[in-house]
This record gives structure tokens, C-alpha cells and sequence, in this order.
């Protein structure tokens, strides 16, 4: 009889534990809150595609003086199906850091390598096929003509065909969300996925099993609880969802209460000649002059999006809808010091909610980053930064922008936003610190183990889609090796 | 009542847009983007869908100070300088109404198919919208 496995959540951390636990001959439950859509299902409007493959509609923003947007997938295959396919792997100077100060050992880059290959190898990573479009084309000037470093980002997404539909799920395929590879291995390898279903506790911290409380809402029928028992359980909900259901389960020590994100600051700008955003894929290529705190680099773009990043000054900026063939998006992303906090939320515990209080220094790196992005843009031939600053609808030259390098903006005139959430219950040896041990075992539980983005011990500064799915296989691998030993 | 406010509200927001197209279309993606944002309103915790309920009464009593009978009433010149004075107002509870009506509302007019078709049109060389 094979021994049995729950995975909770089937996005970057959770499809890698169960492709390698089906391999390793494991009775392997995926349990997915979200549904199951396919390509025909992919590539909708923004509007619909929230409302199919979104937590919430999208409407899951992170609270605290100055509220920040964040969403996420809930959909087989998590956020991996709406994130824009960028993949970096942890700067080793980060690795270092989480080693000193979480204890996190058996994770440096060497360690990690062979997982960031794995997964490359997954994903099909590289650069994009064909000719850059023109936003990144002019974003690379600009970068070239201030000396600036910069690269073009590898992405899972080697055939990509410029539908410009990341954030919608990718409607030809080629962007490698683990729904598209990784989890139609697993389960061929035997993997069961349970959509519709939600994680509400986990029981059972000393027994031989543990046990799983599930709600079970699939479409068109009555919504039921079940138990699913199994030997271990990884838990792989996200950087919001994973604590809250850990809370729900009495299991508390570190847990919570260090939730990191990386805020983000979107612009457009105006060029002269047509850019033709809606029509190719998004900027490829990164700024990494200020890296790791600033990061600059290029966004979706269509034309409620682009009317998202003008409505905070929409009265002055309305009329710009009518230059959107000349539109490009760009951010600034800044590697957050301030912290974050999540619970279940009053009234309705089922629900997480997340607050984030920015810290100076992010106001303050912000500041520097958006004035960084409006010289390279500018640069770059741009005619005009439309900002998400409230009060600052256009920006006509790189001139205005010189005082916030050093003179922060008013926190509350920024609206900002993130996709990147994570250590909410950071792993390391360190126990005063951390919720789970190195390989992500919650303390004094018996094979609970986290494998998502809450147990990045801190901020990667790099998108964090790698460093999950390496942490994630590091930690399943080493589970499946020990519990071979231990003949459990 | 709290319907025809936040039509009024979304109708102000996007009155001066796509006036290349006809006024059924515009009024089509309109109803669309109301749909659409009480859809999102009704995604949040039930404090906020609360006190977005308060917020849309709070805008129509601030309507009566002007003599109309609820914001929709309002000539539209006033209804968009109340609705500026709301998007700049030193309550954050306040900014963060006008926030959550202006992206939700704005995002789904746009992404309209008819409203999106007629910017893919320009975006191909087409008439701006």
C-alpha cells in the first residue's frame, strides 16, 4: 500500500512537491482552491479573466496607512498562470544573508543549482525567440545611453507569440504556468488534483497521520466538508493564505507575522512613434544599476490597464487614452524593509487579511526608483511620464524628477502596487526566528512542511517564482530521502 | 438608489471617452463596468462592502447640500467637482472610495469588447476612439 501525501495548493511550490512525490511512488492528494481552465479558458479581458483565475476577483489588497494591490491566482496552477513568466534565480549575496541571519543552511547557491536547473530545464526558461519589440528596444537605449546595466530577463515562455494576455493565462501555451508541464506529469505519475476545495485546518500534530479538514465547494453542487489523512502534508496556499490556515490550526510560533513584498510603482510613458504595447509582448529587459533595493523594468499594458495606472489623476490624465498606440508601462520595484502581518480576518475567518506598513527607506527607495525609471524613459526618447503619484499627473522631463532623489514623496500620494508576497512563516535554524526548520518542517510538528512562498526567509529582491520552486524541491526531496531512511 | 449613484459615478468617470463610438456602445460598456464593480465591492470582507454602501449614501447626502436629489441628480460639472474633492480629501477612507470605484470601473469599461476592439482598430492604424 502506497503511503500518502497532501499537498495543499498546486502553484510553483506545491506542482514541484507533487510531481516528486508521485515519482518517489507516493499516494499523492493535490487540493487547489481554484478550478481547473484550460487554454480556451485563458486570454480573456482583464475583467473576466480576474473573476476566473484570481483569489477574490483580484480584490485582495494588503491594508495599513497607505493600501497596496496585490493579487494572486486561485486556479490549478496558482499564480504561475497570471504572473508575466520572468524567472531569476536568488542572488547569492541573498542566500548569504538568509544563512546569517535565519540559519538557513543547506541553501546556497551551489546547493540550490541543481534545483534552478531542474526546474529551467521544466519551464523551457530562456530569451524571447524573435526580435525585441519596440518598448524594449527604447527601454535598453535609454538604459544604454546613462551607462546603466541592464539584461534581458529570461522568461518561461520560449515560444512566446506577443498575444500580450500574461495576466490572463497565456491563450497559446507558451508561457509554462506548472498547470501547462509540471502538474500534468504528476499526475501522470498518480497525482489526484481536488479543485474547489479549501484547506480550513490541519489536526493531528503528534498522531501517525495527519488529518486535513477540507471544504468542498465544486460547481453546481452542495458544498460539503471532507477529511483527507495522510502521512504528510505540505503546505503550499501562498504567502496569505498558508499562515491563516496554519492560525486556523492552532500552530502559531512565528506565524504571520513577517510578511515582506516587493511595492511596486507603475508608470506610462509617451513616445513620439508608435509602440504598438497591445500587440507584443511586455518590456523584457531589467534595469539592475541599483539593484538588489531598486529594480526597473517593463508591464503589461491594454487598455484597462492602462487606464488603472492613469485613474489615481484621471481628470488631467483622461485624454491620454487617445495616445495609446504610443503607450509603454514600466515600474520601479523596491526590495520592501517594512513588515506585514496576516490573520484570518474579523468576522470571517475563512478569509486572510494582509496589512503592510511601508517602512521610510521604501518610501524613500521608491522615490529615488520612480525618479531612476522617468530619466531612463526620458533617455529613451519619451515625450512624457504619466506617474500613479496622485498630484503628479505628467512629467515632461528628466529636470522635475531630480529632487525625490533625494527628497522622498509622500507616502500616500503613491499608488502602489505588488505581486511578489512572501515570508509570512520564514524557515531557518534559527527558532526565535522562524516558523519552520531549515528543510521547512513546522516546529514540533511531525512531517507539516512548508514549500511555498510564505517561507522565503526575506526578500529576494528578484522576481520569486525560482526561489520557491528550488526551496520547494529542496525541501520534498529531502523529506523523501529521510522518510526512505526512516522506513516510516 | 445605491445602483443609480454608482451608475452616475462610473458615467462621469468615463463621459468624456470613446466618443467615437456610438452612445448605445458607451452606455453598454457603462452598465458593464456598474456590473463589474459591485461584483468586485461584493469580493470584499464584509466591513468594506459596509462601508462602501455608507460611502455611496454619505455621497448622495453631500448631494443634498446642493440641492439635488441624490449625486445622480447633479449637473455633471458638479458631480465631477465633488467627485475631485473626494479623490483629494484628507479622509483616507474617502480617497479609497473614489480609489476602488475609479480602477474597478475604469478597468472594465476599457476592457469592453467593443470599447478594447475600438483601441486595437487604432492601434492598428485605425481612428483614435
Amino acid at each position: 500500500m502506497k503511503r500518502r501525501a497532501v499537498v495543499l495548493g498546486s502553484g510553483a511550490g506545491g506542482s514541484v512537491c507533487a510531481l516528486e512525490l508521485a515519482l518517489a511512488g507516493w499516494d499523492v492528494t493535490v487540493v487547489e482552491e481554484g478550478g481547473d481552465f484550460g487554454l480556451p479558458d485563458y486570454g480573456a479581458a482583464s475583467d473576466v479573466a480576474m473573476a476566473r483565475l484570481y483569489r477574490h476577483r483580484g480584490m485582495t489588497p494588503l491594508l495599513g496607512a497607505n493600501p497596496i494591490a496585490y493579487v494572486e491566482g486561485c486556479c490549478v496552477g496558482g499564480s504561475t498562470e497570471i504572473n508575466s513568466g520572468f524567472w531569476r534565480r536568488t542572488p547569492d549575496a541573498t542566500l548569504l544573508e538568509w544563512a546569517a541571519a535565519y540559519g538557513l543552511r543547506d541553501a546556497s547557491a551551489a546547493d540550490l543549482a541543481p534545483h534552478f536547473a531542474w526546474a529551467e530545464a521544466e519551464l523551457h526558461v530562456g530569451l524571447h525567440h524573435g526580435p525585441w519589440p519596440a518598448s524594449t528596444a527604447l527601454f535598453a537605449e535609454g538604459a544604454r545611453v546613462l551607462g546603466w546595466s541592464h539584461f534581458e530577463t529570461p522568461r518561461m515562455a520560449s515560444g512566446c507569440q506577443n498575444t500580450n494576455r500574461c495576466a490572463s493565462g497565456c491563450p497559446t501555451g507558451a508561457k509554462q504556468g506548472v498547470s501547462r508541464g509540471i502538474l500534468p506529469k504528476a499526475v501522470a505519475a498518480g497525482a489526484r488534483i481536488l479543485t474547489h476545495a479549501r484547506a480550513l485546518a490541519i489536526r493531528g500534530q503528534t498522531q501517525s497521520e495527519r488529518c486535513v479538514e477540507i471544504l468542498h465547494r465544486p460547481p453546481g453542487r452542495a458544498p460539503g466538508t471532507l477529511e483527507l489523512r495522510a502521512e504528510v502534508v505540505f503546505v503550499a496556499c501562498g504567502a496569505v493564505e498558508t499562515p491563516t490556515l496554519l492560525l486556523r490550526s492552532g500552530i502559531q510560533h512565528n506565524i504571520g507575522n513577517s510578511l515582506q513584498i516587493h511595492p511596486m510603482l507603475k508608470v506610462l510613458a509617451q513616445f513620439p512613434q508608435r509602440i504598438d504595447a497591445l500587440h507584443s509582448v511586455l518590456p523584457l529587459v531589467q534595469i539592475n544599476e541599483f539593484a538588489p533595493d531598486i529594480s526597473l523594468g517593463g508591464s503589461y499594458l491594454t487598455p484597462g490597464h492602462a487606464a488603472l495606472l492613469l485613474a489615481d489623476n484621471w481628470p488631467q490624465q483622461q485624454e491620454t487614452m487617445a495616445l495609446l498606440p504610443h503607450l509603454a508601462a514600466y515600474y520601479v520595484a523596491v526590495r520592501g524593509r517594512g513588515l506585514g502581518r496576516v490573520r484570518p480576518t474579523w468576522g470571517e475567518p475563512l478569509r486572510s487579511t494582509a496589512s503592510y506598513e511601508l517602512a521610510p527607506s521604501d518610501v524613500q527607495l521608491l522615490s529615488e526608483g520612480v525618479a531612476r525609471l522617468a530619466q531612463v524613459l526620458f533617455a529613451a526618447g519619451a515625450v512624457a511620464v504619466y506617474t500613479g503619484i496622485r498630484g503628479v499627473p505628467r512629467l515632461r522631463s528628466a529636470a522635475e524628477v531630480a529632487p525625490w532623489l533625494n527628497t522622498p514623496l509622500a507616502a500616500e500620494s503613491l499608488n502602489l502596487s505588488t505581486v511578489h508576497a512572501f515570508s509570512s512563516c520564514p524557515v531557518g535554524d534559527r527558532r526565535e526566528r522562524t516558523a519552520a526548520d531549515s528543510f521547512g518542517a513546522i516546529w514540533d510538528w511531525d512531517n507539516l512542511i512548508l514549500a511555498d512562498a510564505s517561507c522565503l526567509p526575506g526578500s529576494p529582491g528578484v522576481n520569486p517564482q525560482a526561489t520557491v520552486m528550488a526551496l520547494a524541491r529542496r525541501n520534498v526531496l529531502n523529506f523523501i530521502v529521510n522518510a526512505a531512511a526512516s522506513g516510516r | 438608489m445605491a445602483h443609480r449613484t454608482l451608475h452616475a459615478l462610473v458615467s462621469a468617470l468615463v463621459r468624456q471617452q470613446c466618443r467615437a463610438l456610438s452612445a448605445e456602445v458607451r452606455e453598454a460598456a457603462t452598465r458593464h463596468a456598474v456590473a463589474f464593480t459591485q461584483a468586485q465591492v461584493h469580493a470584499l470582507p464584509q466591513h468594506f462592502r459596509l462601508g462602501f454602501l455608507a460611502a455611496l449614501r454619505a455621497l448622495d447626502a453631500t448631494a443634498l447640500g446642493y440641492g439635488a436629489v441624490g449625486f445622480a441628480a447633479l449637473p455633471p460639472r458638479r458631480q465631477d467637482r465633488l467627485l475631485a474633492r473626494w479623490a483629494s480629501s484628507p479622509i483616507p477612507q474617502t480617497r479609497q472610495f473614489v480609489r476602488l470605484v475609479r480602477s474597478s470601473a475604469l478597468l472594465a469599461f476599457f476592457e469592453y469588447p467593443a470599447i478594447a476592439d475600438s483601441f486595437e482598430r487604432a492601434a492598428a492604424g485605425g481612428v483614435t476612439p
